[in-house]
Order: structure tokens, then C-alpha cells, then sequence
């Protein structure tokens, strides 16, 4: 019975040491002697990402509908690459290859020749089935690996907004715009895996998700594409039409700071930005640059005056034609005197001595205070990067000649965001609101992260904003172009602006033929929805901007109207 | 007699430990080949997951593409090559007095 036994653990123990020798002959086989040829086969069952995939979050353009379009996405494709050390036909893989894709012959042959190179990259950005068909063909040391990168596929829509993502030193990053101030939300860290199939993209996983705590995500913008895409139809049409340098502008929601359009253009094409000579193009600037706004200002002024009940809209002064202070004269856009007019004609005629008077009624200490409170000179704190200030400096003189130019916007230089903004607390009951173009994070963890409207202060009475109010939505009604464009159910109001451009290269004062126009408005007018700013920098052939971008806003507002279907309020 | 007992009982104990050996290579075995094939299964439906959410992604590119493209094409000029024609005069209803009133 023992000896039994005994014997059937012997015979098992031969079994597993039998067994064990087998899968160990085996194992040897596979992994040593065979070990090339496992690898050859298992590169043609998957497709290898490229060393250093790059991966990025997405951004986001948000329908009025909520739905959201891409604006930055990855777009995937495939490399062709040669091992030039096991390549042993060049000439049938390129007959091969070229019947499937089409790559440059010289370069294939160059990089065939380099046989001490185990990695050429002969063709790059190709579709899945140029990659299928390659795959096929099983040609031996012809390889095809994943590729991805940066892909804005509404070409130059809002790009200065956008900004795009290039090299920094050996570093792909954001470089201007919402790519660089969002880099780390956007960006993602290399995987140094390089190969990988799913067994280790599983383990990958695992260890990014116990190791990385980088808040990988999305943005969601602010910016409705319909109208981002109109607006830039709209400006890019009166930038053609007067020649001039550039023209942008800020479509914003007054009671929340919400950007629903920002653009200036000319723009360029983020997917080849390379062929961008003018660097300057990459540059936003709505937020970046600095200009005297001109009479837009006056509102300003007026309301500051009407906040602190030193005038009303029927108060009156007597005009006549010009102010001198510090020896220096300061006159109408005319140079015409017009006697006794009220606080509403001096904007309906935008008469330069008018807003002094409204200044001095105020005062140069109170004036200043609300130029502060209106958010000059400080960064609106807009997400978009390199904001610069608006440059007020002069205003510390305290010298008569800095607060005239002041109350009617020369002298001063703001950012259009500055100036939209404070031109918002008209429009919103008087408040000052923070800008932002991204309204959602979209965590790829779960946990989203929606942005909230930020009031920064106060600035002005909720009557003084409806005053004000009624008195721009005269200016429309009565005053801008004789009244051509009042529309009959809607209040508009709105203000023009023309000021003389700096000389640039450092030189002071201002060129004589040189302007820049601007615009604003806001409809409906006593519940505004939208204020659109324009600014047009140096036009050719128009002196005012009454002429040149009073059709371009009332396109864009009945465009906004009607695309929003927003009800008639009278 | 008791030698006879302790013998008996030790080959009784080897035995079962023998047995529960036995039973736990055969159950690690099964359990590899269970864990394996659950696996390959599971990596098979990824990466025809993955191949799905490619194609059906650049499908959606594609279609995203075409929304910019037509974004550009459709305005006022286009609708009006088209025979829109703008109306004249705006009407909107207006109800003046509440029709509890009357």
C-alpha cells in the first residue's frame, strides 16, 4: 500500500518536472532564438503610438444651444517610418508605398541609404486607411506608427483668441493666447512608454492615475461660433473696405462679462502658423494694446457727472466752440460754437467742450475716482494671457490739460477689453464685471468646474445707468447718421468714437491723418443683452467713425437679435 | 499496534496534503486560464472599441469641418442669391387691452 503510494507521487512529480521543462524549452524558443521574429510579427499586429504621442485637451466653442464644437482638438493620423538596417528593397517599397500614399522619392532614397539609422521618417500625417493599405503590403522594415497633434478645424476662427500650441526650446506648449493660459489644464504630460500595446496601455493607466494629480481637462469657451463667425465676417469686410491697418472688437454680455465674440483681424490660421510673417498677428489686441478711445469716453464722463447729480441730461452750458487750459486750446470736432446746448446734445453732436463742463461740474478728484472705479488703469483680470493696463499716468499731474483731453478719451490710453467693460456699467445698472472667455473645465476626472460671473464693485447708480441709457438710445434714435438707423421696435444705444492715432517710433503727438474709430452699443437698450465694441486703427479715406462702422454695428446687432430672438421692447 | 497508528495517520496526512496541493495547482491553473482569456477578451474589445472611437471621431471631425465650411457660406448675401427677400416692415402683435377687460 506504501510502495503504491509512493510510487504515484514519484510519477507525479516527473509530470510537473516534465511539464515544467516543456514550458521552460518553450519559453527559451519564444523569447530567445525566435525572439526577432515574435517581434517583427507583433509590430505588424498593432500600430505603436510615436515616441513622445502628444496628447492635449480639447477646447471648446459653446453653441447658444449648448452644444459644443471643437475649436482645438487632436487630430490622428499615422507616420511612415523605414528601418533603413533591415530595409532591403528600397525600390519595391518605394513602387509599393507610392502606389498607396504619395511621398517624395528623394527623401525616401536619402533616408534608405542611411543604413546604420534604424528609424526614418519618410511620410507623416497620414489616414487610417493609407495606414491599413501600408500595413498590408508587409514590407520588412516598413513601419507605421500613430501620430497626433494640434488641430483648430475652424481654420483662423477667433485664433487670436485661441492663440495656438508650438515649440518651446524642445517643448511643445501654448504659446500665445488661450492655449498658453490654460498650458496647465490643456497640457498633458509624456508618456515615455513609447511603444505600447494594451497590456501595457492598461498598466499606463493604472500608474498615471495613482501617480499624476495635473488636473487634466477641456475648456469650454464663452464664445458662440455663429456669431464669433459673423462678427469676423463683419469686421474683416470694413477692414477691406477702408484699407485700414486693423479692425477688432468685443462682443460681451454687459450683466455677467461674458465674451460671446472677441476678434480683430487681419488673423491667421493656427494649423500653419509657421507661414505667419507678421508676428504681431499672434498677439491679442483686445487685451494687449493700448489706444485713446476717443469720444466713446464721453459717456463715460457724462455719467460720472449724472452719478454724482452734478448735471442732468437737460442741463445746459454755453458752447463756444472751444476751452483753453494750459494755454493749449481744445475745440470741437468742427471748431463750431453752438451757444447754449444741454448734457443730451453733447453727446448726440459729441462736442468735445461739453464733456470738459461735464468734468469740471464733477471735478479733476472725483473725475479720477471714477476713472479708477470704471477699471482703468488696472487689469480687468480677463483669462487670457499678457493682459497689459491702460496707461492713465498722465492723470496724476492733476493738470487741467490731462482732464480735459481725459473726459472726451485722448490723452488716455485703455485696452478695448478696459473700455468695454467700463462701458458695461452703463448698460448692466453700473456694475463692473470680470471678464471671461472660459465658462467650464471639464475635469477628465468627473469633477467639472464652472466659472461664475464676477461683479468687481459698483461704479454707478442703477438710475444713473438707465439715465445714460436713455440718453444713448437718443443718440441712436435722433443723432447717428440723422436717424437712418433707429429701429423701430428695439431701443439701441450706442456712441461713436474718432480719435487721432500716437505717432509711433517714439516721436509725441499725433498724426494729423491718422485716426482710429471707434464704436459701442448695446441693445435692448434699457435691458441690454449684448454691447458690442468696434475699433478700427487707421482707415483710409474716412474721417469719421459714424461713417465707417455705424452700418458694421447695426449689422451685428440685428445679426445678434435676431440670432438670439431677442423680443422687441417698444 | 501504536507504530502501526502513527504510520497510518502520517500517510493519512501526506495524502490529503498531497490531495490539497493537487486541488490548488488545478484550480491556479483554471483560474490563469480563466483570468488570461478574460483578458485577451478584454484587450480584443478595446482596441475594436478604440479602432470604433477612431473612425467614428474622425467622422466627427469631419462632420465639424464641414459645419465651419458652411458657417462661412451661409449669410445674408448667400440667402439673398438664394430669392430671400428682406420684408418690408416689421409687424409684431401687439394685444392692447386684456381680453379679460373687453
Amino acid at each position: 500500500m506504501k510502495d503504491n503510494f509512493s510510487l504515484r507521487i514519484k510519477i507525479a512529480y516527473i509530470f510537473i518536472f516534465v511539464f515544467g521543462a516543456v514550458i521552460a524549452t518553450r519559453l527559451f524558443f519564444v523569447q530567445v532564438v525566435h525572439s526577432n521574429d515574435y517581434k517583427e510579427l507583433a509590430s505588424r499586429q498593432y500600430v505603436a503610438p510615436s515616441a513622445g504621442y502628444f496628447d492635449r485637451g480639447a477646447i471648446f466653442f459653446k453653441k447658444k444651444d449648448g452644444q459644443l464644437i471643437s475649436a482645438a482638438t487632436i487630430k490622428k493620423g499615422f507616420i511612415l517610418a523605414i528601418n533603413p538596417k533591415i530595409l532591403n528593397d528600397a525600390e519595391l517599397a518605394f513602387t509599393k508605398i507610392s502606389a498607396v500614399t504619395q511621398i517624395d522619392k528623394d527623401m525616401f532614397f536619402k533616408s534608405a541609404a542611411k543604413k546604420s539609422d534604424t528609424y526614418e521618417e519618410v511620410g507623416r500625417r497620414l489616414s487610417n486607411e493609407e495606414a491599413d493599405k501600408i500595413k498590408l503590403l508587409k514590407l520588412k522594415g516598413v513601419d507605421i506608427y500613430s501620430e497626433g497633434w494640434r488641430f483648430y478645424p475652424a481654420g483662423s476662427l477667433a485664433s487670436r483668441v485661441l492663440g495656438f500650441v508650438g515649440f518651446n526650446g524642445d517643448k511643445l506648449e501654448g504659446r500665445y493666447g488661450l492655449e498658453k493660459y490654460y498650458e496647465n489644464i490643456l497640457g498633458r504630460k509624456e508618456d515615455n512608454g513609447g511603444s505600447a500595446n494594451s497590456f501595457a496601455e492598461i498598466i499606463m493607466d493604472i500608474k498615471k492615475t495613482v501617480s499624476d494629480n495635473t488636473p487634466n481637462g477641456d475648456i469650454v469657451l464663452t464664445i458662440e461660433p455663429e456669431a464669433q463667425s459673423f462678427f469676423e465676417e463683419s469686421l474683416r469686410g470694413v477692414l477691406d473696405k477702408y484699407n485700414a491697418e486693423m479692425a477688432g472688437g468685443i462682443i460681451i454680455e454687459p450683466k455677467t462679462g461674458k465674451i460671446l465674440a472677441m476678434a480683430s483681424v487681419p488673423n491667421f490660421d493656427p494649423n500653419a502658423y509657421g507661414g505667419t510673417k507678421d508676428l504681431s498677428l499672434f498677439m491679442n489686441p483686445s487685451t494687449q494694446n493700448v489706444y485713446e478711445m476717443g469720444s466713446i469716453m464721453k459717456p463715460l464722463t457724462l455719467a460720472a457727472a449724472l452719478d454724482q447729480n452734478k448735471i442732468t441730461p437737460e442741463t445746459t452750458y454755453s458752447d463756444k466752440g472751444f476751452v483753453v487750459f494750459n494755454n493749449k486750446r481744445i475745440e470741437n470736432f468742427d471748431g463750431k460754437a453752438r451757444g447754449t446746448v444741454s448734457m443730451q446734445e453733447v453727446l448726440n453732436q459729441s462736442l468735445n467742450t461739453g464733456a470738459v463742463f461735464a468734468m469740471q461740474q464733477l471735478g479733476k478728484e472725483k473725475f479720477l475716482e471714477y476713472i479708477k472705479n470704471y477699471g482703468f488703469g488696472e487689469k480687468t483680470g480677463i483669462d487670457l494671457p499678457d493682459e497689459v493696463q491702460g496707461l492713465i499716468s498722465n492723470l496724476n499731474s492733476m493738470r487741467d490739460i490731462e482732464f480735459a483731453t481725459a473726459s472726451f478719451g485722448q490723452g488716455i490710453a485703455v485696452t478695448p477689453i478696459e473700455m468695454a467693460l467700463a462701458l458695461s456699467a452703463l448698460a448692466n445698472g453700473g456694475a463692473l464685471m470680470k471678464p471671461y472667455v472660459v465658462e467650464r473645465i471639464k475635469s477628465q476626472e468627473g469633477l467639472d468646474k464652472n466659472i461664475e460671473p464676477v461683479q468687481k464693485r459698483q461704479v454707478l447708480k442703477k438710475e444713473t445707468s438707465e439715465t445714460i441709457s436713455r440718453m444713448l438710445v437718443n443718440v441712436t434714435d435722433k443723432a447717428l447718421m440723422g436717424g437712418v438707423y433707429k429701429m423701430d421696435h428695439y431701443t439701441i444705444a450706442a456712441k461713436t468714437g474718432t480719435a487721432q492715432s500716437i505717432k509711433s517710433g517714439g516721436d509725441k503727438g499725433y498724426n494729423e491723418e491718422e485716426y482710429i474709430h471707434t464704436f459701442f452699443g448695446y441693445a435692448p437698450g434699457f435691458d441690454a443683452r449684448f454691447l458690442t465694441l468696434l475699433y478700427l486703427v487707421k482707415p483710409q479715406g474716412v474721417k469719421y467713425a459714424s461713417h465707417s462702422l455705424s452700418e458694421p454695428f447695426m449689422n451685428i446687432t440685428k445679426f445678434l437679435l435676431n440670432y438670439y430672438q431677442v423680443p422687441p421692447d417698444r | 499496534m501504536t507504530k502501526v497508528l502513527a504510520g497510518k495517520i502520517e500517510n493519512q496526512g501526506a495524502k490529503k496534503l498531497f490531495g490539497i496541493v493537487i486541488f490548488v495547482i488545478i484550480m491556479a491553473g483554471c483560474f490563469y486560464l480563466y483570468f488570461l482569456g478574460a483578458t485577451i477578451k478584454g484587450i480584443i474589445n478595446s482596441s475594436d472599441n478604440t479602432k470604433r472611437l477612431q473612425t467614428v471621431s474622425s467622422e466627427y471631425q469631419q462632420l465639424e469641418e464641414n459645419y465651419y465650411t458652411l458657417l462661412g457660406r451661409f449669410n445674408l448675401e448667400y440667402a439673398h442669391s438664394l430669392g430671400f427677400v428682406d420684408q418690408p416692415k416689421n409687424e409684431f402683435a401687439v394685444r392692447e387691452i386684456a381680453v379679460a377687460q373687453r
